[in-house]
């Protein structure tokens, strides 16, 4: 209001003048009223000093109002409807005030302490401390005292011997120590009471009874009084006795206790009578043959026993039912997880350690299946051993299938005696011992069955040597049938020969089972090795048994799948390597096959001659029956397996690059597809080669040979296969001769009998129609979610029309019925698949994804640009900046506190110089005027005096 | 050798090692290892001789004989009869050494001038002894170009060098006698005939043929594919006079004629592949001459004027281009026709029949046709019409599986680089490339995404192909109601009907599941936003299952392969599509 007056009064006024008017208006100045001394006697006076705290308030009114530079006013940002803020006008000066009185009470306060050195100070709990309220203080002075007097209450403690010398004074009892007084007990000695009549002696009356305690002159040992260290010492002497007699009532626990145990012996024959003889033995005879002897010993040991007794042990519960049951399940859920994840190209790494969780687990899980089989199998082979083997041997070798006979008879037949040989050198160097440049580099003629004397056919012949020795070991003799309990590990196929060479396929198998229980991986360190050793020897001998000319049983190759993929697990790196090098085997002999196709298909159809060598090369028996293993052994649906990946690349170039010319092939091929739709039965991922070779052999049992237009479809095929395929076309004059289609066999695969197959009768073209028709089935239902389905399998449905058009027209009467009904069913699933896949097939969508934004070349406009704010479109460079502004801030504060205190201590300094200055001023002018009077007096008394005398002369 | 030491103290092997040293210090380092391989023979005949054939070394022995006399004195003139009566002998090592040492007889005889006939009215006696001399050299030439077509390897090879030389020294004497500059190419054109038209024709005979004369002198080159133009003409007859021994009834004649052209031109190819030299424009160039030109003659003869050997150049591979063919020489004829004939041609647009016949054929023919096809387009300004329906029609079901894909993708890519083509055509193509991409090995299917990719790029208005939004046409802005069945018509020929721009990339979808996992990968980028400009077609060409297999079974194993959750039991797992069809 004052400033608003003074603004108003005048604008042009000089500052004095505007003070002077406010000074008036406000009554301050102005003539004063007479306060006569009367009026002060009547106490006016006290009105005027009320006046005073008023006059005050509006002297401070009137000196804000003038100098509006003192006030400071805080720019609002924001300005918020009915916010009252309380620093919108901030007084400098009365900040800069109180900033100064602050700084007197700190910097001043310290500044007047600097050099001091002494010094009371309070500790008084709380006394200094502003937060505590005075009820709490007493509180806490309270329970420090409590605790105080705690302290000091263990003087009376008589437990506490420990007294420390001076601390603590011991309680007296007519001025001597208690602990002194104790002593009585033994002076008066003990013997004395016991074995007297019960009358007190003199002496001990006078020491004991009322009246004693004196300190006895008479005695002459004891009659002075004892010095400190003589007590200590006794008490002392009196601790240790304790202490001893503390350890006697031990011993004499320990004693107790023993024989207690001793007793327990007996009980725990009992205990152990039933079951356990061998842990009996030394407890039975330690009962029997006295305890004096070694007891401690056989205790010991039996101890021991009872420890590591696993039954002594509290067991974890066992699982309910429910509780196995989840667990298993969530097993297989995250197993599947991970399988999925890897399916889809995803490393499982991420979840690292759970998936180490699952390995492990998995390798738990298979050892403890392994565990159970093989205490069953223990079980199994403890008593029939003798008997029971002796029995399949003989049944087995009077059907001719156990090894030994099957390769006696190879040895008859030359040409299988050959494979077979070749198919086992190839095994040795899966080993990978030979070199394989090398052998690479000889065998690429494709004569390599034929002609033995091309170069690297050294090695060949020694593995000839070694094989045929192998099977001169294997005769089977009807006698030594027995087998023996314990083997030694076989480290190579070599030496799993030599172990097997004399048994049976069944014995063969019993001898796993025994190798495996022998070597069990719990049983030592060294198995894990000799384990992976077996499940290798196990996949090349698995490769042998396929190579079989009368095939193997199914039982007998199912069982040492189940071996292997049991004991994948245990060291599945070096399996996979090994898989690989198989595969990679495989892949040589494959491209070795397609080469010598091509020159084989060249000169035959130069020469138009058919020669054996043909049907010698193509894929083994022994090479789909591992691929097939891998398969099921591995996760083939990984979108990248180290193994499988390999070989699926090899089986498609087989498949698209192959000349298929016999039935051998052909089936093999067949198999090989199926295969390929094994791998892909979880992923159903897209095989282009599988259904290429699918449908061209489909088409081949109808389709002119030489009509290239014929095929229609859209897998390519060569002039040469076309060709080749003419032992598959069904004609007309052959004859079908059963009724119904047998399936393909493993033979086909493995003999080349069927390599004639120009002659061959209609039947085994059937099986392979058949099988055609059920893979396709397979492969529809493999493919049918994808987006590309129609355009896949379209041309498959013009071709079973095709095939059902020309089919029974041939042959109506001939044609199997289960063909038909087989091409019926495919046509109406293949149809119906077709409308479905057309009905939900929409338009791709495959760029639906959040659309980019154009780049743009305009500069960015701010409507309302201000300097303070930062446009930083970098979101961490904005950061930094505003960091490195507040840190800019609280270095200027910080500097102009420092100055401040700084001008604050100058200006103490300077106060205090002119004090002293001051009182120095003042001290020196009292004195000067002390010595001035005195001088004065003295110059007065001298003016006097000489007044006086000239008044005297005078 | 010491011990064959001629009476007149001649050593019967010093005219071989005569040849050999002259043969092997004249010529290229390439036909050098001829002459070992002769002197190969030679020494290992030389010491059969030694061994079994005491008459071999006899008769050799005479030769040298009868040689010294015919060499010494010109009364001696008649022991060239008992030379020529070993030489057409039995013995094949005699008969060698004789014609070696007839060569040098005549070569001197040559150079005396004995043969050129006279009609020397003076002298009949020399007259008569130059005609006979001149029979006897007829005689002698035919015996070498027998020789050629029946011997074996060596002799084939000694054979031609002989005759070739004898041309050589003939010709000289034309040359000299005339004044003007002479090819005896009567002689040539038979020992040409002899070479080429023979199913016996060694690797090595033809390759001493083009390497040692043709690559090297200008004149037997020039000549060389005169006369191949002119044994191929139609009204060429190789029957005239009695070249061919075995021509008696026109039947045989008719199918020995079919035959001897395969034969031919699959020679001729031979030689002409592996002719690696053509004069350029300068006439300075042309200065090898196996008969060497006269100095100071006015009109310059046609074997130094490049334009000349242009044109014979030209007519040569016309007329071969002519032919019935293999195969194998049609498809090895187009992969270099663009690269080594075309430029050299005087008219290159002659070549338009041929290849765009090729390039109907179909197949790989028409694929290989298409290089140069591009070359008349874009170098010789040809106008084929359609082509692009034709470019079409070449993506067949075996594109993806043939050999020559790489290069097919590589001019594709040049065909479809323009920017202005229409959309319904790339999107034809990318459609059908999808399409085949669906059937086609991992090596096809990556040339085809970057292909595919590409080509969206390029043409956004493509896009559509695998990004259609319902209600909304691309082609008309209409609106339009997709229904689930595809309009593309595969079977369409015309890129205009097949209505490829209103499909959808469906097998690219499809590919993006390939269990390759490579390919699955790439195919990815589909559904990605398309950031990158371009692919380097080049980096996807070569790949095949071999490299794939390569790349995959060299990985290093990082850790153990994973292992299925359950363990097989069986081999065929129960319901395994093996155990439907297959009994252990």
């Amino acid at each position: 209001m004052a400033k608003q007056s003074g603004n108003a009064k005048g604008e042009n006024k000089s500052a004095l003048k505007k003070l002077r008017s406010a000074l008036s208006s406000a009554g301050l100045t102005g003539p004063k009223s007479q306060i006569t001394k009367r009026d002060k006697k009547r106490g006016v006076h006290k009105a005027n000093n009320i006046k005073t705290s008023e006059r005050r308030h509006k002297l401070r009114a009137i000196q804000t109002a003038l100098n509006p530079f003192e006030m400071k006013v805080n720019r609002k940002k924001l300005d918020v409807l009915g916010l009252k803020r309380k620093d919108d006008t901030v007084n400098v000066a009365v900040a800069r005030q109180r900033a100064v009185e602050k700084r007197k009470t700190t910097i001043g306060e310290e500044r007047r302490n600097r050099s001091r050195l002494g010094g009371m100070v309070d500790r008084r709990i709380g006394e200094n401390d502003p937060t505590m309220d005075p009820e709490e203080k007493m509180l806490q002075r309270f329970t420090a005292e409590r605790q105080k007097r705690a302290r000091n209450s263990t003087m009376f403690n008589l437990d506490d011997n420990s007294d420390i010398e001076g601390e603590i004074t011991s309680l007296t009892h007519f001025g001597q120590s208690i602990n002194d007084m104790k002593d009585f007990d033994f002076n008066g000695s003990g013997d004395e009471f016991e074995e007297g009549n019960g009358a007190i002696s003199k002496q001990d009356v006078a020491a004991v009874h009322f009246g004693g305690f004196e300190p006895q002159a008479a005695d002459g040992s004891s009659e002075r009084k004892k010095t400190k260290a003589e007590v200590m010492q006794e008490i002392i002497t009196k601790s240790k006795m304790h202490k001893h007699e503390r350890q006697m009532a031990k011993e004499q626990d320990e004693d107790i206790r023993r024989e207690l145990d001793d007793d327990f012996e007996s009980v725990r024959a009992l205990l152990f009578a039933d079951n356990d003889n061998t842990a009996d033995k030394p407890m039975m005879k330690a009962a029997a043959g006295g305890r004096q002897e070694g007891v401690d010993r056989s205790y010991d040991t039996v101890m021991r026993e009872l420890v590591f007794e696993k039954r002594a042990r509290p067991q974890d519960r066992l699982k309910t039912e429910e509780e196995a049951a989840r667990e298993e399940k969530d097993r297989l859920e995250r197993a599947e997880r991970h399988r999925k994840r890897r399916m889809d190209g995803l490393d499982s790494d991420t979840e690292v350690d759970s998936d180490d969780d699952d390995d492990n687990e998995l390798k738990g899980y298979k050892t403890a299946n392994k565990r159970r089989a093989v205490a069953d199998d223990l079980g199994d082979d403890f008593a029939p051993a003798g008997s029971d083997d002796d029995d399949v041997d003989h049944t087995l070798s009077a059907k001719g299938l156990s090894l030994g006979a099957g390769l006696a008879a190879d040895q008859s037949s030359d040409e299988d005696e050959e494979e077979d040989d070749d198919d086992n050198s190839d095994e040795e160097e899966d080993d990978g011992d030979s070199d394989q440049e090398e052998d690479a580099g000889s065998s690429d003629d494709e004569e390599d069955n034929d002609s033995e004397l091309s170069g690297g056919e050294a090695e060949r012949e020694e593995f000839k040597q070694k094989i045929s020795k192998a099977t001169a070991v294997k005769k089977p003799t009807a006698n030594s049938n027995e087998i023996p309990f314990t083997f030694s590990a076989p480290a190579d196929y070599e030496a799993w020969l030599e172990i097997v060479s004399e048994y049976s396929l069944e014995q063969q198998l019993v001898v796993i089972r025994r190798l495996r229980t022998l070597y069990h991986i719990r049983l030592s360190p060294q198995n894990k090795e000799k384990l992976s050793n077996l499940c290798i020897i196990l996949a090349e001998h698995l490769a042998v048994l396929a190579e079989q000319d009368p095939p193997v049983p199914a039982a007998v190759v199912d069982e040492i799948v189940k071996h292997i993929g049991e004991l994948a697990a245990i060291d599945a790196e070096r399996f996979g390597e090994f898989c690989r090098q198989a595969v990679v085997d495989c892949h040589r002999r494959v491209t070795q096959a397609i080469r010598a196709s091509a020159s084989d298909m060249a000169a035959q159809s130069a020469m138009q001659r058919h020669g054996p060598s043909a049907s010698d090369h193509g894929v083994r028996a022994s090479d789909i029956a591992l691929m097939r293993v891998f398969v099921s052994v591995f996760s083939s649906s990984d979108r990248y397996h180290t193994v499988i990946t390999p070989m699926l690349v090899s089986i498609c170039q087989y498949l698209s690059q192959y000349t298929f010319t016999t039935m051998k092939d052909i089936a093999g091929g067949l198999v090989l597809t199926g295969l390929l739709h094994e791998t892909q039965r979880l992923s159903r991922r897209l095989v282009p080669e599988a259904l290429n070779f699918l449908f061209a052999t489909l088409a081949a049992s109808v389709c002119s040979t030489d009509d290239a237009s014929d095929w229609d479809g859209q897998f390519p095929l060569s002039r040469r296969q076309r060709q080749a395929y003419q032992i598959l076309r069904i004609t007309v004059a052959e004859k079908c001769h059963s009724r119904s289609v047998e399936p393909i066999r493993w033979s086909w695969l493995v003999s080349s009998e069927n390599s004639g197959a120009r002659s061959l009768t209609a039947d085994p073209k059937y099986s392979v129609l058949r099988a055609c028709l059920l893979l396709s089935r397979r492969f529809i239902g493999c493919y049918f979610s994808q987006s590309a389905f129609i355009e896949c399998f379209m041309p498959l449905k013009c071709l079973l029309a095709k095939i059902s058009e020309r089919l029974p027209k041939f042959k109506l009467q001939q044609a199997p019925a289960e063909i038909s009904l087989l091409l019926d069913d495919l046509r109406k699933y293949l149809d119906e698949q077709l409308e479905q896949a057309e009905a939900s097939r929409a338009p791709l969508k495959m760029q639906y994804h959040k659309p980019l934004a154009i780049d743009t070349a305009a500069p960015k406009f701010e409507s309302s640009y201000s300097l303070d704010v930062h446009y930083d479109p970098d979101r961490s460079r904005n950061e930094t900046t505003k960091l490195r502004r507040q840190v800019n801030r609280e270095k200027r504060g910080a500097v102009r506190e420092l100055r401040r205190d700084a001008q604050f201590i100058a200006g103490e300094r300077l106060r205090e110089q002119r004090e002293k200055d001051k009182s120095y001023s003042d001290k020196m002018k009292k004195a000067w005027g002390v010595l001035e009077n005195d001088q004065s007096q003295l110059k007065k008394l001298d003016r006097m005096r000489i007044r006086e005398q000239k008044g005297k002369i005078e | 050798m010491a011990s064959g030491v001629g009476y007149r103290g001649t050593n019967r092997c010093f005219p071989f090692w005569e040849d050999f040293q002259q043969c092997y210090f004249s010529s290229t380092q390439k036909t050098r290892s001829d002459c070992v391989n002769a002197k190969e023979d030679y020494l290992e005949k030389h010491s059969s001789i030694k061994d079994d054939k005491g008459s071999a070394t006899k008769l050799t022995e005479s030769v040298r004989r009868w040689e010294a006399s015919v060499l010494s004195s010109q009364q001696n003139l008649n022991d060239i009869v008992e030379i020529f009566g070993v030489a057409k002998g039995i013995n094949d090592e005699a008969a060698f050494v004789a014609i070696g040492s007839l060569g040098r007889i005549y070569t001197a005889l040559w150079a005396k001038g004995l043969i050129t006939r006279h009609k020397d009215r003076e002298n009949p006696a020399s007259s008569k002894v130059s005609d006979w001399l001149r029979d006897n050299y007829n005689q002698y030439t035919d015996l070498l170009r027998t020789m050629i077509r029946n011997g074996e390897a060596a002799m084939q090879v000694a054979a031609l060098k002989l005759s070739l030389q004898m041309l050589g020294k003939e010709g000289q004497n034309m040359t000299q006698l005339s004044g003007a500059y002479e090819f005896p190419n009567e002689g040539y054109l038979a020992t040409l005939e002899c070479v080429l038209d023979n199913s016996k024709a060694s690797e090595h005979l033809l390759r001493t043929l083009a390497d040692s004369y043709l690559n090297s002198y200008d004149d037997l080159r020039m000549y060389f594919y005169r006369d191949v133009a002119k044994i191929l003409s139609p009204d060429y007859d190789p029957f005239k006079g009695s070249r061919r021994n075995g021509a008696s009834s026109s039947a045989s004649r008719a199918s020995a004629l079919l035959e001897g052209t395969e034969v031919f031109v699959q020679n001729a190819f031979t030689v002409m592949n592996m002719v690696r030299v053509m004069p350029k424009a300068e006439v300075a160039q042309l200065d090898s001459m196996w008969v060497s030109v006269p100095e100071g003659q006015k009109a310059e003869p046609a074997v130094l004027i490049p334009a000349d050997h242009k044109k014979a150049f030209s007519e040569a591979w016309l007329a071969l281009m002519r032919q019935p063919m293999t195969a194998d020489v049609y498809k090895q004829i187009l992969m270099i026709l663009h690269k080594r004939i075309m430029p050299h041609m005087v008219d290159a647009k002659s070549l338009m029949d041929f290849l765009s016949n090729s390039y109907d054929a179909g197949g790989s023919v028409s694929l290989l046709a298409l290089n140069g096809l591009f070359t008349l387009i874009t170098d010789y300004n040809l106008n084929y019409p359609q082509f692009y329906e034709k470019l079409y029609a070449l993506f067949d079901r075996n594109l993806f599986h043939v050999k020559y894909r790489a290069r097919f993708f590589r001019l594709f890519d040049v065909f479809l680089g323009s920017s202005h083509l229409p959309a319904y055509l790339v999107a034809a193509f990318i459609k059908r490339i999808a399409r085949l991409a669906l059937s086609a090995p991992p090596s096809g299917a990556v040339i085809a995404i970057p292909v595919v990719y590409n080509l969206l790029k390029a043409h956004p208005r493509c896009m559509a192909l695998i990004h259609r939004m319902p209600g909304y046409d691309d082609e008309t802005g209409e609106e339009t109601v997709i229904e689930g069945e595809d309009p593309y018509l595969a079977d369409e020929p015309d890129l205009a009907k097949c209505m490829a721009i209103h499909s959808s990339l469906w097998e690219m979808e499809t590919l993006q599941n390939h269990y390759y996992p490579n390919i699955a990968t790439l195919a990815k980028i589909f559904s990605e936003p398309f950031h990158k400009p371009k692919f380097m077609l080049e980096d996807f060409l070569d790949h095949t299952y071999a490299t794939f297999f390569e790349s995959d079974s060299s990985r290093k194993l990082k850790k153990a392969p994973a292992l299925a959750v359950q363990t097989p039991t069986t081999l065929l797992r129960a319901g395994d599509a093996i155990g439907e069809f297959l009994v252990l």
